[in-house]
């Protein structure tokens, strides 16, 4: 039976980001399981973690030997803060779709939409 | 029967001609919250039409006994078992073609705020800053909702302007407008690619919403801070559409100053 969940999802890769990006050089994962304070993690679920990452960009696997795998951060933590939003909205298709954003993407047709509107307007004005 | 395909009749009219008969035109850029609620009610009816006609073929099909002859019972019958294949056919059909969208729209807090960032849980929502060059702020519906506001847009803007700016996708959460935005983009999805209605109504719903959006960030923090901070955010984005939404706001009156009131889960 799966032991009681200890953290939220996503919540582990903020806290191993978090481990690569203190530490000096790259570390292994069971490195990376000893450094995570609370409840740790098991083993097979911080390399599942750094599997997740990898895909993602954040983490570049570092093999020296086949027993020897390390990980560092792909990116430094500043560069990485930069680079978060801009990937978010920018990268994946999903991303646009989830968030709504302040510019709203208006197409072209939009635009004629707005300025005619704005020119009827205007054009009421002017008779006023 | 005859009932049944009334039924139908209504809600082919509701779903595909109403889109496209009630194109985004400028009353709709003038009264965009209004046009919404017209839309999504008679998009809304449509869908019941659709219910109330597979229903009405199958309560025929339960009283086929009672029918005067042999052709009718077994018409009615037929047509009975025709509208639970329809039921069984359309789930089938929207189930698979909601499956990607609803997976493109979920994204949880931490896609897309880095570990770093200033966070402010406030009531109701978090307000998160971010180190970014970007001058877009966001809203991320869902569970946990969240504003995010990148440093460059911040240093950008005057703190009313960045007020205005929170305000406006205060307004996306409140008003739950990701969830009308999925049906429009399901419902583009569902009909063919070649009906433009589809598109033309899931284009129209994401303009309408920006300005519904504006109007309702317009009346809680300034109309004049809104317009200010799309035509900094215009120049800076080199973003045509912005402008033209400062510009609307300065075609409409207000309600006075005194009757502002920017909500407490969003002051800055």
């Amino acid at each position: 039976m799966a032991g009681p969940k200890t953290r939220e999802r996503g919540e582990l890769e903020r806290a191993i980001m978090t481990a690569l990006w203190s530490a000096d050089a790259p570390l292994s994962a069971h490195d990376i399981q000893q450094s995570l304070t609370g409840a740790a993690p098991a083993y097979t679920t911080v390399l599942t973690t750094l599997d997740r990452l990898e895909k993602k960009h954040l983490v570049t696997r570092i093999v020296e030997s086949p027993r020897r795998v390390r990980f560092a951060p792909a990116h430094s933590e500043t560069e990485q803060a930069s680079l978060s939003m801009h990937t978010a909205l920018a990268d994946a298709r999903d991303r646009r779709a989830a968030l709504l954003k302040f510019t709203g993407d208006l197409s072209t047709d939009d635009l004629d939409v707005l300025r005619s509107a704005l020119d009827s307007t205007r054009g009421k004005r002017r008779k006023s | 029967m005859l009932s049944s395909a009334v039924f139908i009749a209504i809600a082919l009219i509701l779903l595909v001609v109403t889109p496209a008969a009630l194109r985004a035109g400028p009353w709709a850029v003038h009264h965009p919250r209004t046009t919404l609620v017209l839309w999504f009610s008679l998009f809304s009816l449509g869908c019941v039409s659709v219910i109330g006609s597979i229903v009405t073929a199958v309560i025929g099909g339960l009283m086929a006994a009672d029918a005067p002859d042999g052709a009718t019972a077994i018409a009615l019958t037929a047509t009975s078992w025709l509208g639970l294949g329809a039921i069984g056919a359309a789930v089938g059909f929207i189930v698979t073609t909601s499956e990607p969208i609803v997976h493109d729209f979920r994204v949880s807090f931490q896609d897309v705020v880095p570990a770093h960032a200033s966070i402010e849980e406030r009531r109701a929502l978090t307000l998160a800053r971010i180190t970014s060059d970007d001058v877009i702020a966001c809203s991320l519906p869902g569970r946990d909702p969240a504003i995010i506001i990148p440093s460059r847009l911040e240093e950008s803007l005057t703190r009313p302007q960045l007020q205005a700016v929170v305000a406006h996708e205060y307004a996306h959460l409140r008003s739950r407008h990701h969830l009308l935005q999925r049906v429009a983009v399901l419902n583009a999805a569902c009909l063919p690619q070649r009906l433009r209605a589809g598109r033309e109504f899931q284009r129209a719903t994401t303009l309408l919403l920006e300005l519904a959006a504006d109007d309702a960030a317009a009346k809680q923090a300034g109309p004049v801070h809104l317009a200010n901070a799309l035509a900094v955010i215009g120049d800076l984005t080199g973003d045509p559409g912005l402008h033209l939404r400062a510009e609307r706001l300065t075609t409409r009156r207000w309600p006075p100053a005194r009757t502002r009131r920017v909500p407490v889960a969003i002051r800055i």
